[in-house]
């Protein structure tokens, strides 16, 4: 088994019942393909950086899950996000040790933002490096 | 009459020193750059979202490498623009 997360952007024009509906039909595929689904992340709508398919926003989802090495279950998937309209965007990463391990953390909530990282921003435009927000991420 | 302490101070005694340069991921033990920490990755992009060279940021080789993925991952999912005017 190898560990992978998924990243997908669903339509908001969509209700919230068929957001989620649509989400939990790719959870129940990869479940189906006997995959070991980890955690799902529903991060809400959110605004794009630049429109999509002329949407200005997207409802955001985060999944990990464990499939087995060779399965070809990811490239369904893939190939089911493609032809569906109502996604927007997907990413598939391979996690390694270090990213299942940040995961872990950040799911417990070690990684709370501070205030400080307003701050830290408009320094950093002037090429700066500094540390105290960097004190946050050395938990992990 | 200006005294002496008052002249130490007319100019700023910080201009022409040699900021010590290093890699934030190595000194702080960073293993893992996420690529949805987008309040994290505008370290390394300039305001028309670009990214920015090790010369300015510090980073070693392994580590910027890292950032240029996590940066490029960010910019397909639209978290953060391919182009960009006054990002900050």
């Amino acid at each position: 088994m190898r560990q992978y997360e998924t990243t997908f952007i669903i339509d908001p024009t969509l209700s919230g019942d068929e957001i989620g509906q649509t989400a939990q039909m790719y959870v129940d595929f990869l479940k189906k393909e006997g995959c070991e689904i980890i955690h799902l992340d529903e991060k809400g709508i959110m605004q794009l950086a630049y429109p999509i398919n002329k949407r200005t926003s997207g409802a955001y989802f985060w999944l990990e899950y464990k499939a087995a090495i060779g399965s070809d279950a990811i490239s369904q998937m893939e190939l089911a996000f493609r032809r569906d309209d109502n996604v927007l965007r997907y990413l598939t990463v391979k996690v390694d040790k270090n990213r299942a391990q940040y995961n872990i953390d950040k799911r417990a909530g070690k990684f709370a933002k501070k205030a400080e990282t307003t701050e830290e921003t408009t320094e950093n435009s002037e090429n700066k490096t500094t540390k105290p927000s960097k004190e946050a991420k050395v938990e992990g | 009459m200006a005294t002496r302490e008052d002249i130490k101070f007319l100019s700023n005694p910080k201009i022409g020193q040699k900021r010590n340069k290093y890699c934030r991921f190595r000194r702080f033990g960073i293993k893992s750059i996420d690529y949805t920490d987008v309040d994290f990755l505008m370290n390394f992009i300039n305001d028309q979202g670009k990214i920015l060279p090790r010369r300015l940021t510090g980073n070693s080789l392994k580590y910027q490498r890292k950032v240029a993925t996590a940066v490029k991952r960010a910019r397909h999912l639209a978290l953060l623009p391919y182009v960009a005017d006054n990002m900050k």
